[in-house]
């Protein structure tokens, strides 16, 4: 039904403003979508840009699935914010919202742009220790929610490709993500 | 990408207050294009509603000024906007089969019989329920009502559809 009224819109030149709480839906189907909260705007955007750049915390923790963990930042330049992690880590992140040294802010970054045992992610690739907590098969995908920096809710989502790997909880594995999947956003 | 200029579609700084005391939405600049697929995604209490309600016409803005393919529609009734509308509270006509809810905006724009019936055909054929014109809203399955309320959004051929989706068991919020 919800697809109907998108293929028939395209047929036909219409054009719509359309209200869901299904953000599959709102992603699939829209030119842009725009992100709402206490009567603004927060984001408005193609929804690819949306969900892999979003440019709050409010947009990051709404659209999708995210992980976060607090920090400060210690330098930004080229490009790059360095991060302290409240856990005393320090990370390469993307700029977004963050204005220089001394600044609080939310890293964030997406369950599936982070690789256990991250080999394949070349050298500017950043890792991190975690401990497993739960493994939950999905079918299509894994959930593994992990301990890293002082954040206990840390998922991970996999592919269920041939030979992948299942963790079990108590495992300590390396976990990697590239800086530019991860972004320093607003406190 | 439309501008305020250009925009089939624009919210110029609209604000919109129920009590005349806080502002539900606050300086809305939203500019969409013709044929735009605009989605509104946000949290409970957030404003979509009523931006798609002053977009009706159901609601006047408290502030600002919005426009359809370049007119203001500010003080335009909202059967006279040419916008199809999918809302929950616009339900079918439980008395009337599918074909007489269809019909029923038509009547309302005074067009002739033949036309009519191959506006409503039309209309039931791209939603594929053109073969239970003759039932009645309460024959039909949810998602065949919905197929209906969409087609009765179609059936004079607007140029804008609004749609809203209430929150429903889906939600993840
Ligand atoms: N007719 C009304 N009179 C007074 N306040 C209203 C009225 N309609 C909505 N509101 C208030 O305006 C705010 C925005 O409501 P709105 O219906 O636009 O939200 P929404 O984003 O559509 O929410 P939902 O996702 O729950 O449908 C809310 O705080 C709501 O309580
Ligand atoms: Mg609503």
């Amino acid at each position: 039904m919800q697809f109907e009224i998108k293929h028939i819109a395209d047929s036909l030149g219409i054009t719509v403003v359309y209200v869901t709480h299904d953000q599959t839906e709102a992603l699939t189907m829209s030119d842009r979508v725009a992100v709402f909260n206490d009567g603004r705007i927060q984001q408005l955007a193609p929804p690819d840009a949306l969900y892999e750049a979003p440019e709050n915390s409010f947009v990051a923790q709404f659209i999708g699935e995210n992980n976060t963990m607090a920090g400060e930042v210690l330098e930004i330049a080229g490009g790059v914010a360095q991060v302290r992690l409240d856990s005393g880590d320090i990370i390469d992140t993307t700029p977004v919202n963050v204005r220089g040294k001394g600044d609080r802010t939310r890293v964030s970054i997406r369950p599936e742009r982070v690789e256990v045992n991250p080999t394949t992610l070349g050298a500017e690739a950043h890792t991190l220790k975690a401990t497993v907590r739960e493994f939950i098969y999905m079918g299509d995908v894994f959930r593994t929610k992990l301990s890293v920096a002082g954040n206990d809710e840390f998922i991970v989502k996999t592919r269920n490709r041939a030979g992948q790997e299942r963790l079990e909880p108590g495992q300590t594995v390396e976990i990697g993500w590239l800086p530019e999947d991860c972004r320093a956003l607003d406190a | 990408m439309a501008t305020a200029n250009d925009a089939f579609v624009a919210f110029d700084s609209v604000q919109k207050s129920y009590d005349g005391e806080t502002l539900v939405v606050k300086d809305l600049n939203l500019f969409i294009d013709k044929g735009e697929f605009l989605t509104m995604l946000g949290p409970s209490g957030s404003g979509k509603t009523t931006c798609l309600m002053m977009l009706a016409g159901f609601e006047t803005a408290t502030h600002g000024e919005i426009r359809l393919d370049g007119t203001s529609i500010n003080n335009i009734p909202p059967h006279k906007r040419g916008i199809g509308m999918v809302f929950q509270n616009y339900a079918l006509f439980p008395h009337m089969t599918v074909a007489e809810n269809l019909a029923f905006p038509l009547d309302v724009r005074k067009i002739d019989k033949a036309e009519k019936d191959a506006k409503v055909a039309r209309a039931l054929d791209m939603v594929q329920m053109g073969a239970f014109g003759g039932r009645r809203p309460a024959q039909l399955s949810g998602g065949q009502q919905q197929r209906v309320a969409l087609a009765r959004a179609l059936v004079f051929e607007p140029d804008l559809v609004l749609k809203d989706e209430p929150l429903g068991a889906l939600d993840k919020q």
